[in-house]
């Protein structure tokens, strides 16, 4: 079990928000998320580095972002898979009869 | 030991009682469902996305319907059983409007006075279009094209999103079904559609296909509309290149209506086809053989042309783009398996030898203005002068009280369409698709119609016959296109300047009226009759067939009768016969211990060894075809290319339901003791562990 954030040093929480600033540019945008969620509890912290905060803000600014790319796209693909034909069919995972 | 020998039992009982279950909740009802159909822009028909349930509701007049549909008190969703002749675009939308409608339920043929034959408009609507496949047809270039359907509603190309299924009483199963929805629908309208619990009606009816043909083709959820053609010649050594004229005599054989299990087609379709089965009878009695004379005499009988001329444009564009390069050969049989044709003996007609066709459209005399019937003959009006010729001689031919040309005195006269002086061309009709081709090849369409087809074109109703009017024009039609083909093809031009050999062969050239009548009874109302048993023999099979429907199925996937029958009967009329020496046919070959085999070249048809040259040829939309891997795709969007969607299994139930207030206080019922029953346990566990702590 890993230590509870409330129990980290400084040191360690910067690690972990570093790790999953960089780990979300592997594909995973979730992590930056998380990064938020995670660091929330002891964002205030005094002997916090500022590097953290700078972490997470960026954290959040590309969550944002990646979610406005993925409703956008959500929107097109839905609306419009029907009419891209092949491409259209060669994207959709699961193809719904009768639609 | 005990316990388990008891658990066994009870599992035992239980499953046993599970059908059981099922039965004392659902009736299973037989259905005639209208599916879905796609073309290249997109689809017809009916499609429900999930299961569509809804309290039965008895609308018997307009009346009904509005009444359903401004009456607050009734807040449940309905399946409307009305009339077949209450479907209409109107009422449909109104019944759409008012959110109330799960389903429509249309009863064609029914025993409750509602629905008996006194209960019907004497005025008929053909669901069709205004101008039936005339953007297929031979002037859909033209502006202005002349409306031969000017009352058609165009029902059969809307697209509904709810289930619309047929009720008939046309045979037991269907007969029960019928008893048992009017008599829930009954108790319903008795309770006053409030008392509950009332019976209901759930409708399974998902069909795959969306879109348009190209993208339902693409994902092998839809299969062309088609079938098998026939076409047949006395001249079993015609060839390419024997430079000796063609004279074509055709017919349509399928036709198409809402409910494809009901479509019947007489008025449509059959009659013509019956026609020409007739006219292969009668010219096969010539004194005079057929295979001797200067020209050939083919029969063609179009199997598809409901559906954008499928089987005749399909044949036109085989039998010019001769001779084919078949890649691939077939596995077994004939044809050739890429570029795929189920036969290639089309290949010995020579398109450019075809120097008149002789057609054969609506003529069963129904559906019409009324008065004397009377045969029209319809010529093309763009290269009107070559077919003058040709309409002057069949008009010729009919003029009763002809003495060298003999006719049956049915008192039908022929009449040129345009002797009113209304030039208005050629009726949608198959010959279109050759004159496509080849503009100037003189044509005659002959029909009971003059200016507009029959109201009842491609009803599901009354697309039927009447003796004796019926029978009388086939027989007159047939005596005059088979005399008129005789004529062609023996070059007579004069008839008062034919040989004593001639004039007695055409007189020997009768169309026999008990035939027509046969050949209309068994292909309209009992396949199982004892002319269709020469050949086939249907009565033999467990469930025989009685009437089979006209529409044309799907391609390759089911049987089909009607080319079947009408294979077998022109093989045997077209059979060389040799009347020199007459010796009987050899028979036997169909006996179950074969007798008889017949010669490599030879047919068994009727337990007896023919030759003949009568094929099949493959009918479907000339905007599709075949790739090498057997699959189905669009090579002409601008061409015909419907499709008929795949589903899954059609099922109709009917099981009681209780009032919407009811199903709303069991769920409000339910929640509540679920929140109850949390909160009483969440509470006794506080109450007992605080009580244990204190312990």
């Amino acid at each position: 079990m890993a230590k509870s954030i409330e129990k980290m040093t400084p040191d360690e929480i910067l690690v972990a928000s570093k790790k999953l600033f960089f780990g979300g540019f592997a594909l995973l945008p979730m992590l930056w998320v998380y990064n938020i969620l995670y660091i929330w509890p002891v964002r205030n912290r005094a002997d916090l580095s500022p590097r953290v905060r700078h972490y997470v803000l960026l954290s959040g600014i590309l969550s944002v972002v990646m979610f406005v790319v993925f409703s956008v796209w959500f929107g097109i693909f839905v609306n419009y898979r029907l009419n891209w034909g092949v491409p259209g069919d060669t994207l959709t995972v699961v193809l719904v009869k009768g639609v | 030991m005990l316990s388990r020998v008891a658990i066994t039992l009870a599992a035992v009982c239980f499953l046993a009682s599970a059908q059981d279950t099922y039965d004392t909740i659902y009736n299973d009802i037989g259905s005639l469902p209208c599916v879905r159909l796609l073309n290249a822009t997109g689809y017809v028909g009916c499609q429900s996305m999930a299961a569509a349930s809804g309290v039965l509701y008895r609308a018997d007049t307009l009346e009904d319907i509005n009444q359903l549909a401004n009456d607050d008190g009734l807040r449940n969703k309905y399946t409307v059983v009305i009339p077949y002749w209450l479907l209409s675009s109107s009422n449909i939308d109104i019944l759409k409007s008012s959110k109330k409608l799960a389903a429509i339920l249309a009863v064609v043929n029914g025993t409750d006075p509602a629905h008996a034959i006194s209960a019907r408009p004497t005025t008929f609507v053909s669901p069709d279009t205004t101008c039936p496949n005339c953007e297929f047809g031979l002037y859909a270039n033209t502006p202005n094209q002349y409306q031969w359907n000017p009352t058609g509603s165009g029902l059969l190309f809307e697209q509904f999103d709810f289930p619309i299924y047929a009720l008939n009483t046309m045979d037991t199963r269907n007969t029960m079904s019928y008893a048992s929805v009017m008599q829930a629908a009954n108790r319903n309208r008795d309770k006053g559609y409030q008392d509950y619990p009332l019976k209901s009606l759930q409708f399974h009816s998902f069909m795959w296909g969306a879109q348009d043909t190209g993208a339902c083709l693409r994902k092998g959820w839809c299969t062309p509309v088609g079938g098998a053609s026939v076409w047949s010649t006395p001249s079993t050594n015609i060839s390419y290149t024997d430079e000796k004229p063609i004279i074509v005599v055709t017919a349509a054989m399928d036709s198409r209506s809402l409910f494809h299990d009901l479509t019947l087609g007489v008025e449509s379709s059959v009659a013509g086809m019956v026609t020409v089965l007739a006219v292969a009878e009668a010219l096969s009695r010539s004194t005079i053989p057929l295979d001797t004379m200067s020209k050939h005499i083919v029969y063609t009988l179009f199997t598809g042309e409901a559906w954008g001329f499928g089987g005749s444009q399909r044949f036109v564009q085989d039998i010019t783009s001769s001779p084919i390069q078949c890649e691939k050969p077939p596995t077994s049989g004939s044809g050739c398996a890429y570029p795929f044709y189920s036969d290639l003996e089309f290949q010995r007609l020579n398109p450019a030898k075809i120097e008149a066709i002789l057609e054969v459209g609506q003529i069963a005399g129904m559906g019409g203005p009324g008065g004397n019937p009377t045969l029209y003959a319809h010529v093309d009006n763009i290269q009107e002068a070559a077919s003058t010729t040709l309409l002057n001689q069949v008009v010729q031919v009919g003029a009763n009280g002809s003495t060298t040309i003999p006719l049956p005195s049915t008192g039908i006269s022929v009449q040129a369409a345009s002797s009113d002086g209304v030039k208005r061309g050629l009726p949608p009709s198959s010959s279109m698709s050759f004159l496509k081709s080849r503009g100037n090849i003189p044509t005659v369409v002959l029909t009971d119609f003059q200016k507009q087809m029959s109201a009842l074109t491609n009803h599901d109703q009354d697309d039927n016959w009447s003796t004796p009017n019926t029978v009388n024009l086939i027989q007159q039609a047939a005596s005059v296109i088979s005399k008129t083909a005789w004529l062609q093809a023996q070059g007579v031009s004069n008839s008062t300047a034919m040989t004593p050999a001639q004039t007695e062969a055409i007189a020997s050239i009768q169309v026999d009226a008990g035939l027509v009548q046969d050949l209309l009874e068994c292909l309209s109302l009992n396949y199982s009759c004892s002319l269709v048993d020469r050949y086939l023999n249907v009565t033999a099979s467990s469930i025989p067939p009685t009437r089979l429907p006209h529409y044309s199925g799907t391609l390759y996937s089911q049987s089909q009768p009607f080319p079947i029958f009408a294979w077998s009967f022109l093989a045997n009329m077209t059979s060389v016969k040799n009347l020199t020496s007459p010796t009987p046919r050899v028979t036997g070959c169909s006996s179950k211990a074969a007798t008889v085999q017949c010669n490599p070249k030879e047919y068994c048809v009727g337990d007896q060894c023919i030759v003949s040259l009568t094929r099949y040829h493959d009918a479907y939309g000339v905007g599709l075809a075949i790739n090498s891997n057997a699959e189905y795709y669009i090579k002409d969007a601008s061409k015909p290319v419907w499709t008929e969607s795949t589903w899954d299994p059609i099922g109709l139930r009917m099981f009681d339901v209780t009032s919407p207030d009811s199903q709303i206080a069991e769920l409000m019922t339910g929640l509540a003791l679920t929140l109850i029953s949390g909160g009483v346990i969440w509470y006794s566990r506080r109450f007992l562990k605080k009580t244990l702590k204190e312990d």
